[in-house]
């Protein structure tokens, strides 16, 4: 390890020990400990790491980030925050200002029994006894270096636990905000949602800025527990500022007959990296993750993902597609690993991209790890520009070649938007999408 | 007057010429047909008509209204009322059918000058051309000819060309493949869009097609170029006759 490296893993050493307040308990302050020793014993991602090939964690990690930044003040009001839920007719809504959960702006529409939203902030106070154990084991989880800096610095982010066979009826919508005054804040979030058996729940994870755009660095890491035969519909959709560095972690752990359906529409941000590891534990899981990625100017946009089959007879499915334009370049770094051992699991991958131009890249690596005999495995991976021949077929009956090309780009892109089950949700995507490609009124286009 | 003027037309694909000076002359108000061996060059004309990239212009010139046609893109065409039915029609996942028609027709309008039509004139306008095609309403939710059955892209172009309402339709083989109900189908579109400032370029290996939509010429294209045109007997000789008599007289000719 270079001495570059160590002076600035002890520098973010010191960043989560400087999260640590006296008022805190014991069970924080030695999560808080640990991590920062991790740090400083483990070190710090390096381009030499696999996970880390395309995307070099060194200039975010070498910037003089600073902890703990206030938010405007006053601070944002219902009316502020307009833009992004004016179409929300969710039942729970808990807001994160820079990294603090903001009472005044969330709401609790509905009470249900067996459901508890809780900020972590709240939790780590002492006031929510009945989750803390859940928190705190999963604040000493084994994890890697970079969500570490996440858990271990975050101060809040939300905590959530569902009770065995409980049934949230719509979206429970997570905005997590950045309005850094000045440059360099670094925003750490932890979110911990465990689900009892035979519970469902749909979660909204929203990354976003408020009007101004200063230099801001979001790290979340979001542990996510299914009992057996839970199921979640998961969505995060990131749409940080021009200049913002956005790091996400999802970590999910499945037993048996879990479902696990996650769809991510990564759009923001000059550097997004989205990580999901999924541990198919039990037997009979179901895992879909989805995924779209928008790059322009010198955008980066990595996921990596790893499906761990230890269980049976569970099926996965990964469908991550990138549209790229001018200079900006994408990475799908793709892994399904199956167990010695294990019968009957079919995992289907698949990552296409769309270059739109000349200066556009995309690197794509889908790795299959099979040791079982007993499996059924497929993974596919294309890079191309629009069809040829689609496009003369348009333009032959009178659609000109600009109008054309976006509606080919939107068409290779719906099948991700079609996953989103929440309408108002996707009708906003679609009019995204529309607007991003330079036309009118999508509703109708595609089925 | 004459709606389309081909002179001397001679183009290539990926450098191999396969057109080699061809001729062809259709009136305004009069359905042509081209009849012709496999490979002799009738999808490569009617894709250079339509202006497809990667098919070179080399020596001729194409008339349609009086104006060079070779000078307009592949939408501009379009809007002036030139459509292809392609022979083999493709598929666009993600796009859908009724949203495409739409689509296509009020970029034509808007080309023209003409007001777009909304939601609820589209509708009335498409239920009437639904009924001459006799396509399955479903087909207009799904995606652009994906997963179509051949008969159904078939059908799904004429429903297009009866929409569009084009001046030049250029049939590709539209009747390749279909069965005697959807035949008819295909030769009532053509028949319904007959009129003295519309005109058809019929491309089909089979006489039985010519039995629906007479036509008022038939040429034959081989190797390149229009060896022999005649009135509509010229396609029940070739019924019967075949291609080789009249090539054995163009070897010496090209
Ligand atoms: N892209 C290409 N590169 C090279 N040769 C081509 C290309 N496209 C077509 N050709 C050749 O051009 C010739 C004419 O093809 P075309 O499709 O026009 O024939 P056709 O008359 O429509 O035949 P069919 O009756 O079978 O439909 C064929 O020999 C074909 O192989
Ligand atoms: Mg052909």
């Amino acid at each position: 390890m270079t001495t570059l490296n160590t002076s600035i893993r002890d520098a973010w050493s010191d960043r989560i020990t400087s999260t640590l307040r006296p008022e805190d308990p014991e069970w924080v302050v030695s999560a808080k400990r640990e991590a920062a020793e991790l740090i400083r014993s483990k070190g710090l991602p390096t381009r030499r790491d696999e996970d880390w090939r395309y995307t070099d964690p060194a200039p975010l990690l070498e910037a003089d980030w600073r902890v703990g930044v206030d938010g405007p003040t006053p601070p944002p009001t219902e009316e502020d925050i307009r833009a992004f839920t004016y179409w929300d007719a969710s039942a729970v809504r808990v807001v994160f200002l820079n990294g603090r959960y903001v009472p005044e702006l969330s709401v609790h529409r509905t009470r249900t029994d067996g459901l508890s939203v809780v900020p972590l902030s709240e939790v780590m106070a002492g006031k929510h006894p009945s989750v803390e154990s859940l928190v705190a084991q999963q604040l000493t989880a084994d994890r890697p270096a970079m969500d570490l800096l996440a858990t271990g610095g975050a101060r809040d982010g939300l905590v959530l636990r569902l009770e065995d066979g409980v049934e949230v009826e719509g979206p429970i919508h997570v905005l997590c905000l950045t309005d850094a005054s000045g440059d360099d804040a670094y925003i750490p979030l932890f979110h911990v949602f465990e689900l009892g058996g035979a519970s469902r729940l749909t979660l909204v994870e929203r990354y976003a800025n408020l009007a101004s755009s200063p230099r801001s660095f979001t790290n979340s890491a979001t542990d996510i527990l299914l009992g057996p035969g839970a199921c979640l519909d998961h969505y995060t959709l990131e749409r940080e500022a021009e200049r913002a560095i956005h790091l996400g972690a999802r970590h999910v752990r499945q037993e048996d007959r879990s479902e696990f359906r996650q769809t991510t529409f990564t759009i923001g941000a000059s550097l997004a990296r989205h990580d999901t590891e999924v541990l198919c534990d039990g037997d009979e899981t179901t895992t879909s993750l989805g995924a779209l990625f928008l790059g322009e100017g010198t955008q980066h946009i990595d996921h990596r993902i790893l499906v761990h089959h230890r269980g049976d007879q569970s099926r996965s499915e990964q469908l991550f597609k990138g549209i790229l334009d001018e200079g900006s370049t994408g990475v799908f770094n793709g892994r399904v690993v199956v167990d010695e051992g294990t019968h009957g699991n079919d995992a289907q991958q698949s990552n296409h991209n769309l270059l739109l131009s000349d200066d556009a890249t995309v690197n794509t690596r889908p790795q299959l790890e099979i040791y079982a005999d007993d499996v059924s495995c497929s993974h596919g991976a294309t890079v191309g520009q629009l069809d040829p021949d689609s496009l003369f077929y348009l333009r032959t009956r009178g659609i000109p070649r600009g109008q054309a090309e976006s509606l080919l780009t939107y068409a290779f892109a719906s099948d991700v938007v079609d996953r989103i089950r929440i309408d108002f949700i996707r009708e906003r995507v679609q009019e995204f999408l529309s607007t991003r490609m330079e036309f009118g009124n999508t509703s109708e286009m595609t089925q | 007057m004459n709606l389309l003027e081909i002179k001397g037309l001679e183009a290539s694909v990926g450098g191999k010429p396969i057109l080699h000076g061809l001729d062809l002359v259709v009136p305004m108000g009069e359905v042509h047909a081209i009849m012709g061996p496999n490979g002799s060059g009738k999808s490569t004309l009617s894709y250079v008509l339509a202006g497809k990239d990667g098919y070179e212009v080399t020596a001729g010139e194409v008339l349609y209204k009086g104006k060079n046609l070779l000078d307009l893109a592949p939408e501009e065409r379009a809007a002036e009322g030139l459509f292809l039915a392609f022979q083999y029609p493709v598929a666009i996942p993600g796009v859908n059918n009724m949203y495409f028609l739409k689509a296509a027709l009020n970029a034509q309008r808007k080309h023209n000058g003409e007001e777009e039509l909304d939601a609820v004139d589209f509708m009335n306008l498409l239920d009437g051309k639904l009924e001459l095609v006799g396509l399955d309403r479903d087909l207009l939710k799904r995606s652009v000819n994906d997963g179509f059955s051949g008969g159904e892209k078939k059908r799904n172009e004429i429903l297009q060309m009866a929409v569009l309402e084009p001046t030049l339709s250029i049939l590709d083989e539209t009747d390749s493949g279909l069965d005697i109900d959807a035949l008819k189908v295909i030769a009532d579109g053509v028949n319904s869009l007959r009129a003295p400032d519309r005109s058809t370029l019929l491309i089909t290996h089979y006489q039985r097609l010519l039995d629906y939509i007479v036509p008022d010429r038939v040429h034959v294209l081989a190797r390149g170029r229009i060896i022999k045109s005649g009135d509509r007997h010229l396609a029940l000789e070739l019924e019967e006759r075949g291609y080789a008599w009249l090539l054995e007289g163009s070897e010496t000719g090209a």
